[in-house]
Parts: C-alpha cells; sequence; structure tokens
C-alpha cells in the first residue's frame, strides 16, 4: 500500500507538476523552423516526389495503403493545383507555427500536411520523417503556444502548466536511444567494432572525411563502441540530474558528429532540438537573458572610425 | 487539475508508451492483439509506427545506384541515371539525394517492393523525354548496380575511396509498345 502511495506521488509529481511554459514554447520554435527549413528544401521536389508525375503514381500508393489514415491525397487525384494547394497550406501553418498564432490550430494543420506528404510517397522517407510525425503529434498537446507566441500576447495564457506533454516528448526521446542502442547491441558488427567502418563506407551516407582518423581501425572500435555507450546514456542518465547537463552537451557534440561526417539530413537537427527539451526553464532564462545581453552590447558598440 | 482530468490524461500517457514500444511488442497473444487494437489504428492514422533500426542490428554492407536504359524504336540505347546520393553536392543530398538513396537501395531494387518497379520505369520514361523528346520508347530495362563491402578483415577500404567494381543486373523490363 505504501509503496503504491509513493508510486502515485511520483508519477503525480512526474507528470502534474506544474512548470513554466517558456522551455517547451522555445522548443516549438525550434521545432517549428527546423520542419520549414525540410519543408523549403522538399518544395523543388514537388514534381518529381509528391505531383501527378512523380516518382511513384498516386493508384500504387492508393492501392498499397487501401486503409483510413491521414492522407489528404486520398481525396484527390494528387493534381498540380491541389499537391501546390496543400504546400501553400503547410508553409503557412509552419509560419504560424513559429510565430504561435492559433498555435494549436496551426501545429493540427501542420500534422495533417505533413502526414499527408509522407504518406503520398512514403517509401522515400527515413527516420527523421518519422521522428518529425510522432513529436508534432505530441506538440499538440503542450501548451507550447503559452509563451513567445502571439496567441500569449492577444489574450491571457497561463504562463504555469502541468508538464506531462513535455515530459512526453522527453520520453519519447529516451525510448529512440533506448530502442536504437538495444537493437545494435543484437548485432555482431556492433560488438566486434566494426559497425561505424560499415556505416562509413556507405557512398550513400557519406558527407565528409576526416583524414586518416577514419582510417584507424582504433578509431572505428572506439567510435562503434562510444556510439552504443552515448546512446544508452542519452536514453537513461539524462534523467538523473548529476548526469543531465553534461550529457545533454555530450548528445549535441555527437550529433554535430554524425552530422559532419554522414548525410542523414535533418535528423541530427531534430535529435539536437530535441535534446535542448532537457534544459530546465531556469537554464534557458538565463541562457536567453545572455544571449539578449550580448547581442544588446554588440549593436549599443559605438562605431570607432579611425582617422590617419 | 481536477482528478477526473488527471484519470483521462494519466490514461492518454500509458496509451503512449504502449504506441511506442508498439513495433517490439509479440502480437501472438490475444490479450496483446486485443489492447494494441485501438494503438494500431492511432499509429497508422498518423502513420507512426517507430522502430528506430538505424544502423540496426548490423549496417548494410551494399552500396547501390540505379540507371534505366531505355531502348527507342530505332534500335539505339539512353541511359537514364537516378540521382546517386554519393555524387551530389551537400546541397543537393539533403534536397532530394537521401530520399533518392532510400527510395532505390531500400526500395526500388528489393524484391519486396516489386509494386514500385513500373512507376520507376515511367519516371525514367518522362525524365529522358525532357531531352529527347522527338524520339519514341520501345522498352526499359531497370538496371541495379550493387557493391557488397568486403570484411574489413579480408579487404580495408579506406574512407572516400571511390575504385568500386559494382555488379549490374537488369532486374525489370518495361514494354512501352
Amino acid at each position: 500500500m505504501f509503496r503504491f502511495r509513493s508510486l502515485l506521488d511520483f508519477w503525480n509529481h512526474f507528470f502534474f507538476e506544474e512548470k513554466t511554459t517558456e522551455g517547451i514554447s522555445l522548443f516549438r520554435i525550434l521545432w517549428m523552423m527546423i520542419i520549414f527549413m525540410h519543408y523549403l528544401f522538399d518544395l523543388s521536389n514537388i514534381s518529381d516526389f509528391y505531383g501527378p508525375h512523380a516518382l511513384t503514381s498516386i493508384q500504387t500508393v492508393k492501392e498499397q495503403f487501401p486503409f483510413f489514415h491521414a492522407n489528404l491525397f486520398h481525396l484527390s487525384n494528387g493534381g498540380y493545383e491541389f499537391t501546390y494547394g496543400l504546400a501553400l497550406i503547410y508553409g503557412i501553418a509552419l509560419i504560424t507555427s513559429i510565430f504561435g498564432l492559433y498555435t494549436r490550430i496551426s501545429i493540427i494543420t501542420v500534422l495533417l500536411c505533413m502526414t499527408s506528404f509522407h504518406q503520398r510517397n512514403i517509401w522515400l522517407l527515413s527516420s527523421s520523417e518519422v521522428l518529425m510525425r510522432t513529436i508534432t503529434l505530441l506538440l499538440i498537446f503542450t501548451p507550447c503556444g503559452h509563451s513567445f507566441s502571439i496567441d500569449s500576447l492577444i489574450s491571457f495564457r497561463k504562463r504555469k502548466w502541468p508538464i506531462w506533454g513535455t515530459r512526453l516528448i522527453q520520453i519519447q526521446l529516451s525510448v529512440v536511444y533506448l530502442w536504437t542502442a538495444w537493437h545494435k547491441l543484437k548485432g555482431d558488427t556492433w560488438i566486434d567494432g566494426s559497425a561505424v567502418y560499415y556505416a562509413t563506407r556507405l557512398e550513400g551516407f557519406t558527407n565528409n572525411t576526416l583524414p586518416f582518423v577514419l582510417d584507424s581501425i582504433l578509431f572505428l572500435k572506439l567510435a562503434t563502441w562510444g556510439t552504443l555507450i552515448v546512446e544508452m546514456a542519452l536514453g537513461s542518465l539524462i534523467w538523473f540530474s548529476e548526469f543531465r547537463k553534461p550529457l545533454i552537451y555530450l548528445g549535441i557534440i555527437f550529433h554535430l558528429g554524425i552530422e559532419y561526417l554522414m548525410s542523414i539530413p535533418f535528423f541530427e537537427l531534430y535529435m539536437i532540438a530535441l535534446l535542448c527539451l532537457f534544459f530546465t526553464p531556469e537554464e534557458i532564462r538565463m541562457m536567453v537573458s545572455k544571449a539578449s545581453s550580448k547581442l544588446k552590447a554588440i549593436f549599443q558598440k559605438p562605431f570607432q572610425v579611425k582617422v590617419s | 487539475m481536477s482528478r477526473g482530468k488527471k484519470i483521462i490524461i494519466s490514461a492518454f500517457i500509458v496509451f503512449n508508451f504502449l504506441s511506442m514500444i508498439r513495433v517490439h511488442v509479440p502480437m501472438e497473444t490475444k490479450l496483446f492483439s486485443t489492447i494494441y487494437k485501438p494503438v494500431d489504428l492511432y499509429l497508422s492514422f498518423f502513420s507512426i509506427y517507430q522502430d528506430w533500426m538505424m544502423f540496426a542490428k548490423n549496417p548494410s554492407r551494399t552500396n547501390s545506384y540505379l540507371t534505366a536504359d531505355i531502348e527507342f524504336i530505332d534500335g539505339s540505347i539512353e541511359t537514364f541515371h537516378f540521382p546517386k546520393s554519393s555524387e551530389l553536392k551537400h546541397f543537393e543530398k539533403y534536397k532530394f539525394g537521401e530520399r533518392y538513396r532510400k527510395i532505390i537501395s531500400e526500395g526500388i531494387i528489393t524484391s519486396n517492393k516489386k509494386f514500385l518497379w513500373k512507376d520507376a520505369a515511367r519516371f525514367s520514361l518522362r525524365k529522358m523525354k525532357e531531352t529527347q523528346f522527338a524520339r519514341i520508347p520501345k522498352r526499359v530495362f531497370l538496371k541495379k548496380h550493387t557493391f557488397v563491402i568486403p570484411e574489413w578483415k579480408s579487404q580495408f577500404i579506406p574512407h572516400y575511396s571511390k575504385n568500386k567494381i559494382y555488379q549490374s543486373t537488369i532486374f525489370y523490363t518495361h514494354e512501352v509498345i
């Protein structure tokens, strides 16, 4: 009985403690900005990937996914008018999400458009897009429009809110790390230290090189085992206050390293944004005030003109 | 927050936990398949089945790319090269390189996604028509080119090495006329 009571207390504290909404609101801006960047990159692909003359035809998609799901393309014949119209709505919804105007409705619209485009040609997509859909869906349930938003300027929004929505996103991030580490532990190349060697020799993923380093067996082995350790730590130890901050920084370096070496568009940026959600609102407030005072100092510096 | 609200939200949280582990839950037992019916509806509606198997259990060891040989009625053959991520600039990789890599290496050239073959052949025809608009195509041969990375102990390939010998196989013929 006592144990059940303490479990209940823990649950209540963990999910229903009221916290300021600044953290999740800043995350909304960061998340939506990355998606907007992704969207801009994808605009030039409409003809090849989503339009009526795309690599996969709308008929194939309808045959493969005949069940009820969030794909607005199923309501049309997939013509250019519909595709560009949907892209326009998607873009507008992304902008209003960034600025926090009708935030929840905007995010729901973003999710619907995003899912439709993804389902239009799902065979093109990888983990980045699954992450996009999963997190954007969870974001709908958070008070991410309560701070740093037009919504909060035009009407009163509570600045403190139960944290359960943010917790779900944080748990989702842990699940990503823990599942991937778990699967890798079942593979022999991750155990014998050769996995990073094979992954970096896949031509489709190569981005930049590190002369000598990526040809050193010792480095390749350390990078393989290091990946497992970092992923396991990021999925578990990040929840403990002693490790949280160093792990956030380690995670950011880890993802920037992958971004430099491998071409997995946007995935690392999404993961870095998610890691930032582990900063406390106080830490975020401090970072924002530091950044703004630095910016002020830069702009208030008088110009010096040297006269010889 | 009222107790009723907390119970509803807690149920939603548990529902999300269940969805996060869905792919790894054995569905043979009746209990699980019953519990997961609503979860499956939710997951398939938003297409958010998640396995997070990036480079797991082992990274793939096959490099691949795709070309389409288009035969015209005069007997001549032109080759359309589907974009190959490794030959693109950084910006192009971000824009479309990874997407072509994904659909080609894990879709079109695999035997379990035969339904993509016809579309890929027609796509190459449309692309070819942009430059060869006056010529009449007769058939399209989809050709996959693969290179399996050898065991690192038997042959160590330096990073960024380009001299790999690919094996080419025609796996689909599309008759135009």
